[in-house]
């Protein structure tokens, strides 16, 4: 049993169904993030937990207790929301202590806390600040300390990150991860991005249409994608359709040749598959080499240390993308030919209905 | 991007701004400039010559009309007026704003919003003879509402209850001053985050907690602009009182009216004297408001 559990959760606004049958459990001072596109259901599930929804089936448990009909000032659970969520009207220490102030904690007390989460947050010479004094990222920091001021069970943020800018975003996702591991709270965190998401959680879980697409690790979900959803959603793939030949010996047929695929082997011949292949597992060499797919250099996005290729394969077979470092990749400029192969363990294998 | 380039593009991304902001300036010119003259026109230059004839006699400067605002017919109509301004702009604030929540509150039916603000902008600005003939006719000592109250064995007037007392001056305000604030209040709640209220639940609040800790503090300087705008807004109120009272109850711009038609005598000196008063209850309870919105107001300060 988990520490944190949603089992069986559904919930509608009107006639549109947001969540379908929702379960999922979290360990004590586990790590997990809420991923999908705007409108999958992450926000109302996280809302569910909070209390400020009310599921239309299912329960949600916390600590071993049902909680689905606790209200939110009950559940002992910190929120951080997107964004403009401080009280305009304290200063960061203030919006940390109020948790406190309303539970009536000693003042000596709330002042300690106040100040040892403003250190966790490296925010202490800001103290005295309205939150129209502080900066996107320091607004969310205070929040943060906030949330944890009350000792929460339960840490919940709602896209914390979103309104920040990129550089922002990348140091805050580390000092929450830091702050989480530090603190050992069970945390949900909801976002839109992938590696938000991928960088920071012991577990992920992706939501499409009101369900659990597939719950993992950040490693498993971008590796092992369980169906094509997922392997969309989390990072760039290629899809070539493909069906398999040998299914003994992981051999499929790829645009009318026989290619080996490890991840292949067990599955009937005949089975009409997606052969997936990642950026960086595409190996890009002169055209007609090692037996691989032909095709041209169509366009190239420079990321600085790595570049992106896109290369449309021959016979309008469709594009692929390879990843490969900056300095190679300049020797193939647009419209060389070349030949793309990979290892035979490195395309990932799904079934194509 | 090429350092030349860059530059290049500084200079055209600076020259249609520079544009804009100089005819931006002109059009500025064009639009405020004629509201600046009429201001000045009919506000400024006119409370100057007010100043300059309440300080007139016939043998040039004097204090004798100001200085006659001392006596007691006089103090008692700014003591009526102050009075009656502050109980209507506070009855109207309190209702006003409550209203406004209410009808705000989630779930409350779609037409029920727009139904009350295209009211209240109606209302807010029906006063004068016809709101006056509009309660004489349902509170007055024979009026609809005062009749059948009787009938069921409450006797308004019996209780000593008058329409043209403070008391029925302020339930008549009511009429404007509840509306004005429901149309000033409604911006001012609609900026209350969802968020705040959220966050202060999650922190354990309870909604006694929130409104004394977030909401409320937040709202302070709107309600206490609110406020200055329904005492402004009654304290200059004329004819609806007029009408009612027929001066009976004393309040400045009914003496102010008096002084100048010459029903009780003629003295425009004594009728700037006391819109010299006025203005200067105005100054007053402006800065009064200044102190409190500077404190309540400091954390929205850069």
């Amino acid at each position: 049993m988990g520490y944190l559990e949603v089992e069986g959760v559904a919930k509608s606004f009107g006639p549109v169904k947001v969540l379908s049958d929702v379960s999922l459990a979290l360990e004590e001072g586990e790590f997990v993030s809420l991923l999908g596109p705007s409108g999958c259901g992450k926000t109302t599930l996280l809302r569910i937990v909070a209390g400020f929804e009310e599921p239309d089936r299912g329960t949600v448990r916390l600590a071993g207790t049902e909680i689905t009909a606790e209200p939110p000032a009950k559940r002992q659970m910190g929120m951080v929301f997107q964004a403009y969520s401080l009280f305009p009207n304290m200063t960061a220490e203030e919006n940390i202590r109020f948790g406190l102030k309303v539970r009536r904690v000693d003042a000596n007390e709330q002042a300690e806390r106040a100040r040892e989460l403003l250190e966790l947050v490296g925010l202490t010479q800001h103290r005295g600040k309205y939150p129209h004094q502080l900066s996107g990222g320091q607004q969310q920091r205070v929040a943060l300390a906030r949330a944890l001021a009350i000792r929460p069970l339960a840490l919940l943020l709602d896209e914390p990150l979103s309104a920040l800018d990129a550089k922002v975003r990348v140091q805050l996702r580390e000092e929450i991860r830091r702050i989480q591991q530090e603190t050992k709270v069970t945390t949900i965190f909801v976002t839109h991005d992938q590696e938000e998401a991928l960088s920071i959680s012991d577990r992920v879980v992706v939501m499409h249409q009101g369900q659990l697409s597939q719950v993992g690790t950040p490693a498993a979900i971008y590796g092992e994608p369980d169906n094509i959803f997922v392997a969309r959603f989390v990072g760039a793939v290629a899809e070539l359709p493909a069906e398999v030949v040998d299914g003994r010996e992981g051999i499929v047929a790829l645009f009318g040749r026989k290619v080996r695929a490890a991840r292949a082997q067990g599955m009937a011949a005949g089975t009409r598959i997606y052969f997936l292949l990642r950026p960086e597992t595409v190996r890009v060499g002169p055209e007609g080499a090692n037996g691989g797919l032909d095709g041209t250099v169509a366009g190239r996005t420079f990321f600085g240390a790595l570049t992106s290729l896109r290369i449309e394969l021959a016979d309008g077979h469709g594009s692929v993308t390879a990843a490969m470092p900056s300095d190679k990749a300049s020797e193939l400029a647009q419209g060389t030919r070349v030949s793309v192969s990979w290892a035979d363990d490195a395309p990932r294998i799904l079934r194509r209905e | 991007m090429s350092q030349a380039a860059a530059a290049a593009g500084t200079r055209t991304g600076t020259r249609p701004a520079g544009f804009f902001a100089r005819s931006g300036g002109a059009l500025t010119l064009i639009f405020v400039g004629p509201f600046l003259l009429y201001v000045s026109a009919f506000l400024i230059l006119p409370t100057l010559m007010l100043l300059a004839t309440a300080f007139s006699g016939a043998h040039g400067f004097t204090w004798r009309y100001v200085g006659e605002l001392d006596q007691a017919q006089t103090l008692i109509a700014f003591r009526n007026s102050i009075e009656l301004s502050a109980t209507s702009a506070l009855v109207g604030l309190v209702i006003g704003a409550l209203a406004a929540y209410f009808v705000m509150r989630p779930g409350m039916p779609r037409g029920l919003r727009s139904l009350v603000t295209t009211f209240s902008a109606v209302a807010a600005n029906f006063a004068g003879v016809p709101l006056a003939f509009a309660f004489i006719a349902t509170l007055g000592s024979l009026g609809v509402i005062t009749v059948w109250l009787k009938s069921i064995g409450i006797d308004l007037y019996g209780a000593g209850f008058r329409l043209y007392s403070i008391l029925g001056l302020v339930i008549v305000y009511a009429y404007f001053q509840v509306p004005l604030m429901i149309i000033v209040i409604t911006p001012a709640l609609e900026a209350l985050r969802k968020q705040w209220r959220e966050a202060a639940e999650n922190l354990g609040a309870s909604s006694i907690d929130y409104w004394r800790y977030v909401g409320l503090p937040i709202l302070l300087p709107s309600l206490l602009s609110a406020y200055i705008l329904l005492f402004g807004n009654a304290f200059s109120a004329y004819a609806t009182p007029y009408a009612i009272s027929s001066g009976i109850v004393a309040l400045v711009p009914v003496e102010i009216s008096n002084v100048l038609s010459g029903n009780v005598m003629l003295s425009p000196q004594t009728g700037a004297a006391l819109a010299f008063g006025m203005i200067l209850v105005m100054v007053a309870v402006m800065g009064l408001y200044a102190l409190i919105a500077r404190q309540v107001g400091r954390w929205a300060r850069p």
